[in-house]
């Protein structure tokens, strides 16, 4: 059998380069606008208020090949303390299965030798429904310069997560695919017509064993995948577009958004039999970079209900982990349990 | 047989000192706390407000918190008969993730003579009078501005630092007060 090399087949959106320049420039420059930092999709170094308890239902979705990836979450975020809150998220998607793709590791004769390789393996399966186990977030403010309509402000995090899914990508992907634990920095700076935030961090992905059928027709082949440690690197700006002036409680707030989703990762390492290193012969489990650009709009109504929509899409590279565009929902809402002492 | 331990003792000589400046150094007064303002730091969206309106409103002695979303500012109605306590107010600002950029309160007084680097006892707490040049008399509804570095930003307080070697009543007894606030009237 001859590899070939990895072709990704996919029906993505045309998107333009310039436009997204363009909206970015909007966002720098336009003022007399109060800036937000209720990003959709990274989290701003500000934390849930004390003692209050926020649910969000979330939807992801993308085309892979002819074959829709669904993810469906539940995440709790809590205020422990009025600088510390966790947030603690569940779900299913159907992803991956849980054993990993056929063809996942291929072979050539090389004259009697036969050369084993991670093979072209086919995108766009049908999978069931699976669960992505439990993904924990843990944030903690340190800094905090609060003025008049502006604020800078710092976090540290920690996630980790704990997951059984054949993922078959080097990227880690610790909200649903793989289990892993990860760090970092949150930095919020927001000022009038501009807010910033930076998320910088680290994933250190553990790794997933599962069977790999055997493409001669064999026994399934127990193959283990150590997914590349990364580094992740978040850029989210928002803006509020109305009101333009706050009245009351009941106006509808409508917020715009346009996150940079940065992830650097290394490569994949194989293992069938226990100790059979398979070379990596595929971009999909080799190292890469990328950065997405995920335009996003959010509607709040009664300074409590959000509700948020996100297209994902590719700016600097591919990530291998999904297709595009990645189109995310999420409904948010804070329950104020605490009563009068 | 009462037999008196250390502990007693100091007590209870705490209390006749205590009893002693009350008399001599300080005034109690009768008062009523009516509203407070809060300014807030940080507040960026409506729905902030809104959890620092809900966090406000846990408190036992606030009737109703009315907040100004363009400037940020808590307006908080006290329950009549119920205690306030400042630092309380200033407490869950912070619980629900923002700072105090200001307080100050309005309250109803009955004959107050307020003297410079005098004080007053209210509830059991201690008001400390800064910036006052000359005595006054203060009657009716007057207001009162917080001074402390829970009550404004960091910068903020540094300038009142200067005032703060205000010691009524003398060091010592100042423990046996709840609350000890600094305040400027208005």
């Amino acid at each position: 059998m001859v590899f070939k090399p990895f072709i990704r087949k996919t029906t993505m959106l045309r998107y333009n380069r310039k436009n997204i320049l363009l909206f970015f420039l909007l966002f720098i420059t336009t003022p007399s606008f109060v800036a937000q930092e209720l990003f959709p999709l990274n989290e701003p170094a500000s934390n849930t208020p004390k003692g209050v308890l926020g649910l969000r239902v979330m939807g992801e979705s993308f085309k892979e090949v002819k074959q829709f990836r669904n993810q469906f979450s539940l995440r709790a975020m809590y205020g422990i303390l009025p600088r510390l809150s966790l947030t603690v998220t569940v779900g299913m998607s159907n992803h991956h299965d849980k054993n990993f793709p056929p063809n996942l590791v291929s072979h050539t004769h090389n004259g009697k030798e036969t050369v084993y390789t991670t093979g072209d393996f086919q995108r766009g399966l049908n999978y069931p429904y699976r669960s992505n186990g439990i993904y924990l977030f843990m944030k903690y403010r340190f800094i905090s310069r609060d003025g008049t309509h502006r604020h800078f402000r710092m976090a540290a995090y920690a996630e980790g997560a704990y997951v059984q899914q054949a993922h078959d990508e080097a990227e880690p992907n610790l909200m649903g695919d793989t289990k892993g634990v990860g760090a970092g920095l949150i930095t919020t700076y927001l000022k009038n017509h501009f807010a910033v935030s930076l998320t910088s961090g680290f994933i250190v992905p553990g790794a997933y064993t599962g069977l790999s059928p055997d493409v001669s027709g064999g026994p399934m082949i127990p193959t283990e995948i150590k997914y590349g440690r990364a580094l992740a690197y978040n850029l989210s700006m928002g803006y509020l577009l109305f009101p333009r002036v706050y009245k009351d409680y009941d106006q509808l707030n409508v917020n715009v958004y346009l996150e940079l989703l940065g992830r650097s990762y290394e490569a994949a390492k194989v293992t069938q039999y226990g100790n059979v290193s398979i070379p990596i012969n595929t971009p999909l489990l080799d190292k890469g970079h990328y950065i997405d650009a995920a335009p996003g709009v959010q509607c709040i109504f009664k300074s409590n209900l959000r509700l948020d929509f996100s297209v994902k899409l590719p700016m600097i590279n591919k990530s291998y982990a999904h297709f595009y565009p990645v189109f995310t929902v999420g409904v948010q809402r804070y329950f104020y349990f605490k009563k009068r002492k | 047989m009462v037999i008196f331990t250390d502990s007693m003792k100091t007590m209870v000589s705490k209390s006749l000192l205590l009893v002693l400046f009350g008399f001599i150094l300080h005034f109690t007064g009768v008062a009523q706390y009516k509203s407070a303002v809060i300014g807030v730091d940080g507040l960026t969206c409506s729905a902030c407000s809104f959890a620092t309106q809900k966090s406000l409103l846990e408190l036992k002695s606030v009737d109703s918190v009315h907040m100004e979303l363009e400037t940020n500012t808590a307006t908080v109605y006290f329950r009549p008969g119920q205690k306030v306590n400042v630092k309380d107010l200033a407490k869950k600002v912070v619980d629900a993730g923002f700072s105090v950029r200001s307080i100050s309160a309005t309250l109803n007084v009955n004959e107050w003579n307020a003297t410079p680097n005098g004080c007053w006892s209210y509830e059991n707490d201690m008001y400390h009078f800064m910036k006052l040049d000359a005595p006054k008399k203060l009657n009716g509804e007057i207001q009162l501005t917080f001074i402390g570095e829970k009550f404004m930003p960091a910068k903020e307080f540094k300038k009142w630092k200067m005032y703060s070697k205000n010691t009524c009543p003398p060091n010592g007894v100042q423990t046996l007060y709840s609350q000890d606030y600094y305040v400027t009237i208005q």
